[in-house]
């Protein structure tokens, strides 16, 4: 059990290079913002899957992102509303809105792309300032938090010896 | 490429997907089941029950079993309950959030079934209403009939009961005058005060002594006095006039409440044929109360379909969706807005193109068409039939009902609804469930004809019905009048009744003309007991509204005597000051 737990552990803790954690938070956005039954969202957790992000900050991104989504909806409406009712692009959501597998996805709800445009006008500033942010935390933090009674505890237990070993086998980025 | 892609991750995604879509398939009949449930419940106003929703996909369709939906007014009985819904979905338009529905098969649907357990649902208002102590208006199924017409009918009304329920308008008149006359004596008595008194009147009396006594002295006396009997003369005078003009305004006001006691002392004969009115029941009275029970059951049927046509009628009558630009429709909090643009080939959100329904009323099988049952009919263009027929092969009797409502054109809704009945053997009906006088219809065969026609929210309704081999049973269980016993017998003997009944107004307030010759058969038994029965009740009120108005009167009467000193005293001073003016001239 705790092999397998560490197995878990190694496979969301893989893929740490400082990029791959960004790019992790970055879909984790697109994921929590959005609307979870959102069919784009499929796209997303494809993306997730398939290219080499770091699982862990995606799932801590995603509760982080969908918590904040609930204070941030009527701003999403607002936006949302302002694009769907743009005239310059009336022509463009005209078309979509008659391709019955477009429609599905509810493109034209007002929180659904209010907060899709939302969090990809965010996506490349998150990816850099994340990027930044966890160099410095490497920097200048890491040493310090790996001195903390909090660490040396969670170093005792069985899963992170088993974490370590497994690490050990060549796995990780 | 492999350091950028990990290949073992669209094997999880499938895994994924493939997991997500049988939890959703195993899951998909409950949350069906359950949407239908609450968004029925949300648009009755009371308990959608489904047994069980069967989804299928390949060909897409929908059976649900065991609907039951609650009747609203009495929460223990289902208006409608259907055993099978069969019906067929465009899989395609269902991507596009659309229902369109070739044909709705209803099976086994039966009318007003009892339930095991209430069907009544808690909404927010009502919920606030239960908090703040209000009760809901009655509607005329719990207002019931005749009302104070039969409680005069049925029980002689005891008159102490009469007297403690009712306000007299002469005790209100009383109270109010002798408050009236109280607040107006304190006024007075202040005034009193600031008029001149009998001791400020003796000040001129001595003043006129001191000049008389002045004549008899020396020569400047003698010079000084007539400026000052002229200044005592002017002060006396305009005293005297304050005086006069505050008893005339004083006597106007006495006469004022005078007058008003001479009404209160009429006001016991007021109340007594306001009373006697209401209680009684008049021969005039009788002349239509066949038709108050009749009339009762027919307010009631029209109020229970408006009810379903008010509550129905927003899931058949969206507005268009926009031809032109875009269009925001039904904000949810949360959940943002749908914003509809114009479809190329536009298709309503709701279409039912043919419901065919089966309907077991006891005595037969009814069986029609709904057609055309959509949420945007300008958008369809066509208006919403139905058709049903029915036969009852034992009595040869027979119901048809037809009729459309036409929505087509936007700005203006038509309707119409034709029923007829042939030999339709009736079974057992209440008329009146009141603790008065219960009258059931036992069974009749009936010939109906009724028209009814919508335009916007104009209702006009006509009906022609005739029933023979009439049952009727009444019994009185609250008191035992002859008047009750009278009316009681006069039902029993009943065999046939005519009735024609016209309905004109809006879907809110209609007014019901109805004639039927159950009123002649129900005057002739009871006219000569009611004409005694009002002349004893009017008696007994007389005395009792003496009893309880005499001593206020006489009360009042001698408070405006008590306000009557006030003008006694106002006299005695102008009286006075006159005799100190005469002395001085």
């Amino acid at each position: 059990m705790i092999v397998q737990i560490a197995r878990l552990l190694k496979i969301l803790n893989s893929e740490s290079e400082p990029g791959q954690i960004s790019l992790a938070f970055c879909f984790s956005m697109v994921a929590g913002l959005t609307p979870a039954l959102s069919a784009h969202n499929l796209l997303v957790l494809l993306a997730v899957l398939l290219l080499r992000v770091n699982l862990s900050a995606f799932l801590l991104g995603w509760l982080f992102f969908s918590a904040s989504a609930y204070l941030l909806d009527p701003i999403f409406h607002r936006i949302g509303l302002a694009v769907l009712s743009a005239a310059a692009l009336e022509g463009l959501w005209t078309y979509l809105y008659n391709i019955p597998m477009v429609r599905f996805t509810r493109f034209n709800n007002t929180v659904v792309m209010g907060s899709l445009v939302f969090a990809v006008a965010g996506f490349v500033p998150l990816y850099y300032l994340s990027n930044t942010l966890i160099f410095r935390y490497r920097d200048r933090l890491l040493g310090w938090v790996r001195n903390t009674r909090w660490m040396a505890v969670v170093k005792a237990t069985r899963v992170y010896s088993a974490y370590e070993r497994l690490a050990g086998w060549g796995g990780g980025a | 490429m492999k350091r950028w892609f990990r290949w073992w991750g669209i094997a999880a995604f499938a895994v994924l997907v493939v997991l997500v879509a049988v939890g959703w398939l195993l899951l998909a009949d409950r949350i069906v089941k359950n949407a239908l449930q609450s968004a029925g419940t949300r648009v009755v106003g009371a308990q959608v029950d489904i047994r069980k929703a069967d989804l299928s996909l390949f060909p897409a369709g929908l059976t649900l079993i065991g609907l039951q939906v609650t009747n609203p007014q009495q929460p223990m009985q289902n208006a409608v309950e259907a055993e099978r819904i069969a019906m067929s979905l465009d899989a395609p338009a269902l991507l596009q959030r659309k229902i369109l529905i070739e044909e709705l098969t209803l099976e086994g649907v039966r009318l007003n079934t009892p339930r095991k357990s209430s069907g009544a649902v808690k909404t927010a208002s009502s919920r606030r209403d239960d908090a703040a102590g209000k009760k809901a208006a009655p509607s005329a199924s719990e207002s019931d009939l005749p009302g104070e017409l039969l409680s005069g009918a049925f029980i002689v009304p005891d008159v102490g009961e009469i007297l403690k329920n009712e306000k007299l308008q002469t005790l209100v008149l009383a109270e109010s005058l002798r408050s009236e006359i109280e607040a107006e004596k304190r006024r007075w008595e202040q005034r009193l005060d600031e008029l001149p008194d009998k001791e400020k009147l003796a000040s001129y009396r001595s003043r006129i002594d001191r000049l008389k006594n002045a004549r008899k002295g020396g020569l400047g006396s003698l010079l000084g006095a007539p400026a000052e009997l002229v200044a005592v003369q002017n002060d006396l005078k305009r005293d005297i006039d304050r005086i006069e003009a505050s008893l005339g305004e004083f006597e106007k006001q006495s006469k004022s409440f005078e007058n008003q006691l001479n009404q209160l002392t009429k006001a016991p004969e007021a109340d007594l044929q306001r009373l006697t009115s209401k209680y009684s029941l008049s021969p005039g009275g009788l002349s239509n109360i066949g038709g108050l029970f009749l009339k009762h059951r027919l307010r009631v049927w029209i109020e229970r379909a408006i009810a379903w046509y008010q509550r129905l009628q927003p899931l058949v009558s969206r507005p268009a969706a926009a031809a032109n630009g875009p269009r925001a429709v039904v904000p949810l909090r949360g959940t943002g807005v749908n914003i509809r643009f114009a479809e190329t080939t536009p298709q309503p959100d709701l279409l039912i193109r043919r419901v065919r329904a089966g309907i077991d009323l006891k005595q037969m099988k009814l069986t029609g068409d709904v057609e055309t049952i959509t949420s945007d009919p300008p958008l369809v263009g066509r208006p919403l039939r139905f058709d049903f027929v029915g036969k009852d092969a034992a009595a040869a009797g027979s119901i048809r009902l037809n009729g459309l409502l036409d929505s087509t054109d936007p700005q203006r809704k038509l309707g119409k609804a034709h029923l007829q009945m042939q030999n339709v053997a009736i079974g057992p009906k209440s008329l009146s469930d009141r603790p008065e006088m219960t009258a059931r219809l036992q069974s009749a065969v009936v010939d109906l004809d009724l028209r009814t026609a919508l335009d916007e929210e104009r209702i006009h309704l006509k009906l022609e019905a005739g029933l023979d081999a009439v049952r009727l049973s009444a019994e009185s269980s609250r008191g035992d009048s002859g008047l009750a016993r009278a009316l009681s017998e006069a039902l029993a003997g009943v065999r046939r009744i005519n009735a024609s009944a016209s309905v004109d107004g809006t879907l809110l307030q209609q007014q019901i003309q109805l004639t039927t010759d159950l009123d002649r058969v129900l005057k002739d038994a009871v006219t000569d007991l009611a004409r005694r029965q009002a002349t004893e009740l009017t008696q007994s009120l007389r005395k009792g509204i003496r009893a309880e108005t005499n001593a206020p009167i006489k009360e009042t009467g001698l408070q405006l005597d008590r306000f009557g000193r006030v003008g006694d005293e106002l006299s005695g001073r102008l009286a006075l000051g006159d005799n100190l003016l005469k002395g001085l001239l």
